[in-house]
């Protein structure tokens, strides 16, 4: 079925969802948010960064329950394994039978720049052509990921008004208790954005407790401001 | 007031409100409140020391049977409730261990307590051990007449399979599905390997994705301590539970294909395609969506 090249561009958008720090190589899973679409997060001994649907294809149980055992991830309701590249790997209640060879986890494209793991909402899409560019001498320091309360467009609203300038799709630069910042917008519901802030310099602990200060009061008013227009 | 449920089979079968000791000492004017798929419901017990139930003003029918409450919600039961004449057998010891709130669909609860696949991950050095995962083939049939499923010949190494275990055993199963929300599940008994204990769930919907799983003991032991047996079921519950909290989505999906099952599942697709031909629907999502 052909697509509208509209509604194909939106699909294939970009977002930043995590630090790329976070996912160590086989070893954790991570929880991630896109549009709704809740997602399942980890990175192979080779390095590669995996995002799946949250969600076992044999009984629905959120694969960020599981662990990762030898470059697979297995689930934690029957220990279904699963790999690298999205396959069935083992099936431990039934040893003996074949895999099922088209039995794999839905896994969105994911691509790892300017410190954040970026992901494509449209499941298979093809390799990131407007993922931000490396070269992020601002992305010094990760300060913290921000869930707000607010729609992606409040959000970046908010910082509009705090002197934020939009750089490229979904980051913003400015400063925040007077350290220049980069934030990192990830629409996580139609309802919910979580802020990615990074610092251009490693703060010291007192000016790390300002800008933890600033980024309360920043979310308290993309909140406002979300909450005004819904009861207006 | 009105039970927020359309689906019939449900709203025609005995439904659990607990054990008869929730509502011990309650009266008309001080009633045991509970929910009900999405209604409270008043229990109490009256003067002359029978049980009754009302939805608002609505009288309800209501029984005690296996020292449980059960509610029929339209009034006109399609069938008695399920027979359990272990209940009653003599040599076996009656323990009641009462329940616990699981936000879940009733539907999703039953289908684990048929599972075996689960045990070595989920009640690992109780029920299963990695790397002894494999369950081996079982039988499954549809008791027409009576309107359950069973499942027969089935087999499971456990480290530890109940209270009074001391070693590892090939424990032998049967399991029955005899409501689409309540099953009993029969397993060796340790102290008389002869025979089998049996384990009741009940569940009580609460609303389509929060119940209460009540668990009730028919076993052949006269030594471990009543708080021990207890114990051990709300050990492995609560180890289900953060696995059941986390299925998505909430309701079971009954179209074929929206979940992949292996063989070991045969009971779990038994199970399913059963509540598809009986029109059973709350907690679940049809096989057109709805």
């Amino acid at each position: 079925m052909k697509e509208p090249i509209g509604a194909a561009m939106q699909l294939q958008t970009w977002q930043p969802v995590l630090p790329s720090h976070y996912l160590r190589a086989s070893e954790n899973i991570v929880a991630a948010f896109l549009q709704g679409q809740e997602l399942a997060l980890w990175r192979s001994e080779a390095g590669s960064v995996q995002a799946w649907e949250n969600r076992c294809p044999h009984r629905g149980t959120r694969l960020t329950m599981g662990r990762i055992l030898q470059d697979h991830l297995s689930c934690a309701y029957h220990g279904w394994e699963f790999d690298a590249r999205g396959a069935c790997a083992a099936i431990p209640a039934n040893p003996d039978l074949p895999l099922p060879k088209q039995l794999r986890v839905k896994a969105f494209a994911v691509a790892e720049a300017a410190g954040m793991v970026w992901v494509a909402a449209a499941a298979g899409a093809q390799a990131a052509q407007d993922v931000p560019q490396e070269g992020s001498s601002s992305l010094a320091f990760f300060c913290r990921s921000l869930g707000i309360r607010a729609p992606a467009l409040e959000v970046a609203n908010e910082l509009s008004a705090r002197g934020f300038k939009a750089d490229a799709d979904h980051t913003w630069r400015g400063t925040l208790a007077g350290r220049a910042a980069t934030v990192l917008l990830n629409e996580a519901t139609a309802l919910s954005t979580i802020a990615h802030i990074w610092l251009g310099e490693t703060p010291t602990t007192p000016e790390l407790s300002d800008v933890f200060g600033e980024s309360r009061l920043f979310r308290r008013d993309a909140e406002a401001r979300a909450s005004s227009r819904s009861s207006s | 007031m009105t039970f927020l449920c359309t689906d019939k089979t449900l709203l025609d079968d005995w439904l659990t409100v607990g054990p008869v000791t929730r509502v011990e000492g309650k009266t008309v004017a001080d009633p045991y409140r509970t929910k009900l798929l999405g209604a409270e419901v008043a229990v109490w017990k009256d003067s002359q020391g029978q049980f009754a139930a009302r939805i608002g003003a609505e009288v309800l029918l209501i029984q005690k049977c296996y020292g449980y409450l059960w509610i029929c919600p339209s009034g006109s039961p399609r069938k008695d409730l399920f027979a359990l004449p272990e209940y009653s057998q003599p040599g076996r010891r009656i323990v009641d261990c009462e329940g616990i709130g699981v936000a879940v669909s009733g539907l999703r609860m039953v289908e684990n307590f048929l599972d075996m696949g689960h045990f070595p991950y989920v009640h690992a050095h109780y029920l299963g051990e990695v790397p002894q995962t494999e369950v081996a083939t079982y039988d499954v049939s549809v008791d027409e007449t009576a309107d359950e499923i069973w499942a027969t010949n089935c087999r499971f190494y456990q480290p530890k399979t109940s209270k009074s275990a001391t070693t590892g055993l090939d424990v032998q199963y049967r399991y029955r599905v005899v409501q689409p929300m309540g099953a009993v599940l029969y397993k060796t008994a340790v102290p008389r390997p002869g025979e089998m204990d049996a384990i009741g769930l009940f569940v009580q919907p609460h609303d389509e994705e929060h119940i209460t799983a009540y668990c009730l003991l028919a076993y052949y032991d006269d030594t471990s301590a009543e708080t021990d047996l207890i114990g051990f079921q709300h050990t492995i519950f609560g180890q289900d539970k953060p696995i059941l909290e986390n299925q998505l989505p909430k309701r079971m999906p009954l179209r074929p294909g929206t979940e992949v099952p292996t063989r070991c599942d045969a009971m779990s697709v038994a199970f399913r395609r059963w509540l598809a031909a009986r029109g059973t629907t709350y907690g679940a999502i049809a096989r057109d969506g709805s």
